[in-house]
Parts: C-alpha cells; sequence; structure tokens
C-alpha cells in the first residue's frame, strides 16, 4: 500500500508537468463542452480529440481523453437542469427531479447538488480505482491464451447484451466490427483476406476510420436527416451555484453510499457504461430510498443518485481497461485505441513497463475530478453560451474534424474514403437500430481475441475444451453465459408481465 | 410492406455474409500441420452473422405488432422513470432529401481535396453544408466558411505541421499564397 502511495505521489508530481496539467485542463473544458452540446456525444468528442494525440507523447494524450471523459460526466447535467436538454443520454434521469427543482424556483441549489455529487462520484472512484487496479493486474498476470479469450468473449457478450438495441442487432454488430477488423494480410500465413485486390484493403481497415466515421460523421449525418432541429433553449434567467452544506450531504449519505457502489460496479462490468448506471442509480433510489415515494417531484436525491453513478463509472471503466487492455466503454475503447497508436498495450505488464504513466493517469483523474468541480462552478455561463451556436455550424465542423483527423494518421486521401463509407455505415446503423458501439469494440478486440484463440488452439492442440477446464477461464466462460441470459431473462419477464398489465385494465 | 422493410438490413447482410463466406472458403494458403487456417477465424464470424440474422429475421417474421423488442437498457430506463415521463417522445421527422445532399457533399468534399486543395474546397464544403443544414444568414456562412478554412489551415499546418493537400495548378496557387502570407514552409 505504501508503495502505492508512493507511486501515486510521483503520478500527482508527473501530473503537474506544464505540458500534462494544461492537456488535463484543455481535456476538462472541452470535455463539459462537448457534453453541453446536445449534438455532440461524449464519445463523439473523446473520438475528435484522438487525432490531436499523434502528435503528443503518451502522458498527455491519455490524460486529455481522460479529462474529457470525467467532465463530460458532469457537462449534461447543467443543461438538462437548466433548459431540460440533455446533453448525454446518462442526463436524462436528471431532467426528472433536477429539471422539476429547478422549475420550482432553485436552480442553484440543483446545479449546486448536481457540482456537489460529481465531485463525490469522482473521488470515490478515483480511489477506488487505485485500490483495485494494483490486484487486479496481479491476479491477471497469471493470465495464459484461455483466459484472456475468454475474458475479450466476456467483454464481447456483456458489450452486446447491455447495450442498446434488440440482442440480435448488437450481435450483428459485433460481428460485423470482428469482420471488418480481419479484413488486410492475414499475420501468420501473410494470405490476403477480403481485399479483392485493392491495395487500400491489403493495409488492412483501422479502428480508427471505423470510430470516427461511425460516431462523428455518422452522428452528424443522423442528426442532419432529422433537419438539425435542436431542441430551443429557454429560461435565461440569472445562472448560479449553490454548493450544498456538508451537513445537508451527510443527511443523504445512504443515497451517496449507494450510487456510488451502483457506479462503480457498472462501470466495471464492461458494457454497462454511465447511462445505465445513471437510470441503475436512480432505480435503486426509487425502490430502497428514504424519500422513494417523492421521487420525481424535485428532491436532492434524485439528483445525486444519476449524478453520482455516472460520474462513479468513469474509474471502474478504467480499472478493466488499464489491468486487462478491455474497454468497456464506447469512451474506453477510444481511450485504448490511443495507447495502442502510442505503441502501449494496456494490461497486467504495463504497472511493471509503465508505472509513472498508469499513476499519472491515476492522479489525473483525481486532479480533474477538483477540477471539473471547481469549471462547473466558475465557468457555467460562458459554457452555456454554446448551446446558442447553429447546429449547422457545430455539425460542418465536427465532419471537417473528423476528416483531418483521420487525414492526419498517414497523409493519405484514401482514408478520408473510409471515414465516408463508415459515415454511412453508421447513419444506416442508427437507422436500422444496430448500436454502433459493439461494432468499434469488435474492431478493435477482434484481432485480440483471433490472436488469442489461434494461440490457445496451437498450444493446446486444438482442443477447445481448455476453456472450460481452466478454473478462471472456466469461471469467466460462466459469466459469459449469464451476461448473455439474464437480458433474455429480463425481456422474458418483462414480457410476461405486459399481457397482465394490458388484461388488468380491460374491462 | 413494412415488415419486409424491417427484413431488408437482415437479408442484405445475410446475402453478403454468404458471398463473404465462399470468398473465405477459397483464401490460397499452404496449410502447417494441424495449425488452424487464416479462414477458420472469418468463417466464424461469419457463421455466427449469418445465424444472428437469421434469428431476427424469424423473429421479425413472427412479430405480431410492428414495436421493436427492448434492450436491457431500455427496460431499466422505462422501470427508473416517472410515470408522468412515459411514452413522451415522438420519432423525429426525417429529411432524406438533407441527407442524400449532406452525403453527396461530404463526397464531392473528399473527391476535390486533392484538385483544389484543403482551403479552397474547404470553403466551399463548410458554406454548402451549413447552407444544406436549412441555416440561411449568408453574411456568417461566408465569414464562417472563409474563417473556418484558414484556422484549420492555419492550426494544422503552422502548428500540428499536418501536410494538408495544396491542390493542383491553377488552384495550388491560392494554397502556396496563403501559405506564404502565413509563414507556412
Amino acid at each position: 500500500m505504501l508503495d502505492v502511495l508512493q507511486q501515486l505521489g510521483n503520478g500527482f508530481l508527473h501530473v503537474l508537468v506544464p505540458v500534462n496539467l494544461v492537456a488535463l485542463v484543455v481535456g476538462l473544458v472541452v470535455g463539459m463542452l462537448v457534453a453541453v452540446l446536445p449534438g455532440l456525444t461524449l464519445v463523439m468528442g473523446v473520438v475528435l480529440a484522438l487525432p490531436f494525440t499523434y502528435g503528443m507523447s503518451i502522458t498527455p494524450s491519455i490524460i486529455l481523453l481522460t479529462a474529457m471523459y470525467i467532465s463530460g460526466t458532469y457537462g449534461g447535467a447543467i443543461t438538462s437542469i437548466l433548459f431540460r436538454i440533455p446533453g448525454e443520454p446518462m442526463d436524462v434521469p436528471l431532467l426528472w427531479d433536477g429539471y422539476s427543482m429547478a422549475r420550482a424556483g432553485d436552480p442553484a441549489q440543483a446545479l449546486g447538488w448536481t457540482l456537489f455529487a460529481a465531485l463525490t462520484g469522482g473521488l470515490i472512484t478515483a480511489t477506488v480505482m487505485v485500490t483495485l487496479a494494483v490486484p487486479f493486474a496481479k491476479i491477471a498476470l497469471s493470465f495464459d491464451s484461455p483466459e484472456y479469450f475468454s475474458i475479450v468473449l466476456f467483454g464481447f457478450t456483456s458489450v452486446v447484451a447491455l447495450g442498446g438495441g434488440s440482442l440480435a442487432n448488437a450481435f450483428i454488430s459485433l460481428f460485423f466490427g470482428m469482420l471488418v477488423s480481419t479484413v488486410g494480410v492475414d499475420e501468420i500465413y501473410g494470405v490476403d483476406r477480403f481485399t479483392f485486390g485493392s491495395d487500400t484493403l491489403r493495409d488492412g481497415i483501422g479502428y480508427l476510420p471505423v470510430m470516427v466515421g461511425a460516431y462523428g460523421l455518422g452522428e452528424v449525418l443522423v442528426r442532419l436527416a432529422q433537419g438539425f432541429v435542436s431542441p430551443p433553449v429557454s429560461g435565461k434567467g440569472r445562472i448560479a451555484t449553490r454548493i450544498p452544506s456538508l451537513t445537508q450531504a451527510w443527511q443523504l449519505r445512504g443515497t451517496f453510499a449507494r450510487s456510488s457502489l451502483v457506479g462503480v460496479i457498472c462501470g466495471i462490468v464492461p458494457g454497462a457504461g454511465a447511462t445505465i448506471a445513471s437510470f441503475v442509480a436512480y432505480g435503486v433510489e426509487g425502490q430502497y430510498g428514504k424519500r422513494r415515494r417523492q421521487l420525481g417531484s424535485g428532491i436532492p436525491e434524485g439528483i445525486i443518485a444519476p449524478q453520482v453513478a455516472s460520474t462513479a463509472s468513469v474509474g471502474g471503466h478504467m480499472v478493466p481497461l488499464l489491468t486487462l487492455g478491455i474497454p468497456g466503454s464506447g469512451a474506453t475503447a477510444v481511450i485504448l485505441g490511443a495507447f495502442l497508436l502510442h505503441g502501449v498495450q494496456p494490461g497486467p505488464q504495463i504497472f511493471q513497463t509503465q508505472s509513472l504513466l498508469v499513476y499519472a493517469i491515476f492522479a489525473s483523474v483525481f486532479i480533474g475530478v477538483i477540477g471539473m468541480g471547481l469549471l462547473g462552478y466558475f465557468a457555467i455561463r460562458p459554457l452555456i453560451r454554446v448551446l446558442y451556436l447553429p447546429e449547422a455550424i457545430v455539425s460542418v465542423f465536427v465532419v471537417l474534424f473528423c476528416l483531418i483527423g483521420a487525414y492526419s494518421e498517414h497523409n493519405n486521401i484514401s482514408d478520408l474514403w473510409m471515414i465516408v463509407v463508415f459515415g454511412i455505415v453508421g447513419y444506416l446503423f442508427e437507422r436500422w437500430r444496430f448500436p454502433i458501439a459493439p461494432m468499434v469494440l469488435g474492431c478493435i478486440l477482434g484481432p485480440v481475441a483471433e490472436t488469442s484463440f489461434l494461440t490457445t488452439m496451437i498450444s493446446y492442440r486444438n482442443d477447445w475444451t481448455v476453456f472450460f477446464t481452466r478454473p478462471v477461464s472456466a469461471s469467466v466462460m460462466v459469466l459469459t453465459a449469464f451476461a448473455l441470459l439474464y437480458p433474455l431473462y429480463r425481456r422474458y419477464r418483462s414480457r410476461r408481465r405486459a399481457p397482465a398489465t394490458t388484461s388488468s385494465v380491460l374491462p | 410492406m413494412s415488415r419486409l422493410r424491417a427484413l431488408l438490413p437482415y437479408g442484405l447482410v445475410l446475402a453478403a455474409a454468404a458471398v463473404l463466406y465462399f470468398t473465405a472458403s477459397h483464401f490460397a494458403y499452404t496449410p502447417r500441420g494441424d495449425r488452424p487456417g487464416p479462414d477458420v477465424w472469418p468463417r466464424a464470424i461469419l457463421i455466427l452473422l449469418a445465424v444472428a440474422c437469421i434469428v431476427r429475421i424469424v423473429s421479425v417474421l413472427r412479430r405480431t405488432s410492428d414495436r421493436e423488442p427492448e434492450s436491457l437498457q431500455d427496460v431499466i430506463a422505462a422501470d427508473a422513470r416517472p410515470a408522468d415521463e412515459r411514452d413522451e417522445a415522438a420519432p423525429p421527422r426525417q429529411y432524406p432529401l438533407l441527407l442524400a445532399t449532406g452525403i453527396a457533399l461530404t463526397i464531392g468534399y473528399v473527391a476535390l481535396l486533392g484538385t483544389l486543395g484543403f482551403f479552397i474546397d474547404t470553403v466551399l464544403y463548410i458554406a454548402a453544408l451549413t447552407r444544406a443544414g436549412r441555416y440561411r444568414r449568408w453574411s456568417v456562412i461566408t465569414a464562417v466558411s472563409f474563417g473556418g478554412a484558414l484556422v484549420f489551415m492555419f492550426i494544422f499546418m503552422k502548428v500540428v505541421y499536418l501536410s494538408l493537400p495544396i491542390g493542383r495548378p491553377p488552384f495550388a496557387s491560392v494554397s502556396l499564397l496563403l501559405m506564404q502570407w502565413m509563414g507556412i514552409r
């Protein structure tokens, strides 16, 4: 523990180096701006920032993206509470109590509770992250290829099972992403796979054009098809934040504890991102909170629960990302992409080979959470001014960032065609209700899954039962089956409940 | 008709999976002992993809209503939501012509980038897409398109040292003039 604290101290010193500190501040500001703008999603913002990290060294790159991720979980709350515009899906539960409290004449207190909740959730998640990461990494060091394959499989399954859309659509999206990752020259045999004689395809399809195209251009096309109709901004009253006293906060300690736990668990489980954490925490408060019957009428518990949980999920997500190299959400998938672009593979070894980087990331989460609080308190008025920018203009610049970002990787116009292709694919996915996150994860983790599967087959003489006979691998396989079957069970239960409800209202 | 439209994407993916499976079955390679070949992994993915499509096609055909099945996230959201907030959202109106214009403009931008160069192409693209996005103030469109292209050019060429396309003559002369003006070598 002393060693961890010492390394964390070094991490703090490293974050305070000017270049890292600038990256942190820029990340916090941009993350909050992206979350405030309804047309931009948090993941899209992190994707657009990725190309700017090419020329940077790895530490400020990861600090920049992580800071965007942290502050992105808070920024959208401001517009939810003040204007009834959720910047992110995770901010929807804040409409129910946050907006109600603001409408009842106390927006400053609603904003104060949100800020306090984000700070608390952030600090708790940072502490949990530092505490859990090293033991996780030590366990992961003993893993062999069967364990890795089963963990990647678990990551895939839970992302698919917990993601939006139907289960089959999510699987189609995942398999599509995995298939895209097989395009190009095979590393073992040197054989062309699905290249159809094209030199561009022989180089393979990188995950960057897939991510940037599907999330960035695809999202803009979706909004263009809807005519760029953002909800009108109303209510230009005096905007201020009033932080609750510690006594007021202590009275709601149960809500803080429950929501933090939900957030961290949802973060660690791949696929259950900040949005799920936010909704689940609100639901848990509705079931176990002292004032559960008043939920939805504008009480602090309804603001604290979703905000604490969504910010607390960030640290939870960083644990499997750093210790196993498995991203559990769209934003962490992009951060994994940044690691790989800089030639660093996250996993248990990273704690030995790049310990300063890891602890600088940990320290940046602590400093970032406090910075987010300060920014949210002092810069709220200029922040919400971006809401008055015309959506058409913002969207054009988003597309340009996507295109230049893709071009800058290889200085090659053929990468731009990939962006256009995957932008259209992203639009079609949205239109036909295929979730995009499984495709991106399939594209990033597909090669890892293929390598670990083939290594296992070669090492264990094509004996596939090895996945079920080794204790860790077998346990993860059981978890995989659970992650797959639980949503089916929930759906079956909700279907059974639906006709019963219908029949009960019939005469 | 709506059911047929719902089946279209799955039919297309299934057909593509069949074609790609055939392609994967004909990868030319020399086997090495009992090691799995380069076709094993893609073929396994394609089989799973086809199975997922078939499952979806069957479920669409068996569906009694046009309502999509809910995801776990939807179920949780519905459970957590206060009663008066449920079933409030209506599907947004679609503008296919705007979409087609946006895609065509983006394709045009990429196609002309090498010829017109970054600056001219970007000015035209920003102006055209902003106008296509139903923004009507020409003074703002003009200022944003010229200002945006100049700022992008300065940041990426001068600060980030990215070599953006300068175009072919006579358009290249505009890029070269601006580069000289900005002190970009």
